[in-house]
């Protein structure tokens, strides 16, 4: 069962691994990503930050919907953490699941800053328009102490 | 109800409590720091500590301290004689952590060792090329 679908460009790191994880309990992180896998010192911090009695599982997006589709990962509270707004929408397009937190994307210029840790391209910001108008929900939430924002209340 | 207490020499205690806010937010739990300055003495704090603890015997205080041996957690065992105060020392984010997201009110011997266990986990050595391997569903 997919407890949560979470962008963060830092993938698992302490919010996520700690805060998150307990307050969802999740059992198992899908960190799905692509880039990762080109990236061996990055994959293998990643790996260090597992948080103690969590299963964590890396796979390329591709893999992670042929996984889910298959339903390998039915018996697990699942929480799969993404880099970027547009793998999450890959995800929730072949599987399904129709929730998405944006959690944080890193800061560049031409962006769209929300909150404290969000920043959104106008590519972005559209691409989120139309996945709500198909049924999506997109909350804004960086740690679960805060307050969730549905982002139509935004955007 | 419970009250965390994490105290050390200079701001380290101050900045434990930032970092945890970073992470987790603003807690329920009230979170108090000590810092001990050059000059001063940990038994001032202790002392005026000490009444406030046992006149709330329904709190649980749970007191984090930097260095065993130091002059902080020296004086900070004056209070753990209190029914009401579990005392730790060698704080770590790990500890801390453990301590606020997965620890119940009432800690006992048992869960007090889960603590410590939690915050030495959290210490490691990585060594260079270290291989890890790959989980699967």
């Amino acid at each position: 069962m997919i407890k949560k679908l979470r962008v963060d460009h830092r993938l698992l790191h302490g919010q996520v691994a700690f805060s998150w994880t307990q307050a969802i309990g999740a059992d198992c992180i899908l960190i799905a990503n692509d880039g990762i896998f080109q990236d061996a010192v990055k994959m293998a911090a990643i790996k260090m930050g597992k948080p103690a009695g969590v299963k964590l599982v890396i796979k390329t997006i591709q893999d992670s919907i042929d996984a889910i589709q298959k339903g390998v990962t039915e018996k697990y509270k699942l929480f799969i953490v993404v880099e970027s707004v547009e793998d999450a929408i890959s995800l929730c397009k072949s599987i399904d699941y129709k929730e998405i937190n944006l959690g944080g994307t890193k800061a560049e210029e031409n962006k769209t800053q929300y909150g404290k840790a969000l920043f959104l391209t106008e590519e972005e910001k559209s691409l989120i328009r139309k996945m709500m108008d198909e049924g999506i929900y997109f909350n804004m939430q960086m740690i679960p102490a805060e307050k969730e924002v549905d982002m139509k209340s935004l955007l | 109800m419970r009250k965390i207490i994490l105290a050390s020499h200079g701001d380290f205690s101050k900045g434990m409590l930032n970092s945890l806010t970073m992470l987790v937010g603003k807690l329920e739990t009230e979170v108090d720091t000590y810092s001990l300055y050059p000059g001063e003495s940990p038994f001032d704090y202790v002392n005026d500590k000490k009444v406030e603890i046992e006149d709330n015997q329904n709190c649980e205080y749970v007191i984090l301290t930097d260095l065993k041996g130091g002059s902080v957690h020296t004086a900070m065992t004056e209070l753990s004689n209190l029914s009401n105060v579990k005392l730790f020392c060698g704080m770590n984010m790990n500890m801390l952590l453990s301590l606020t997201l997965s620890t119940p009110n009432d800690i006992d011997d048992e869960k007090a060792q889960e603590l410590v266990i939690s915050a030495k986990e959290g210490i490691d050595y990585i060594p260079h090329e270290t291989e890890i391997e790959d989980e699967d569903f």
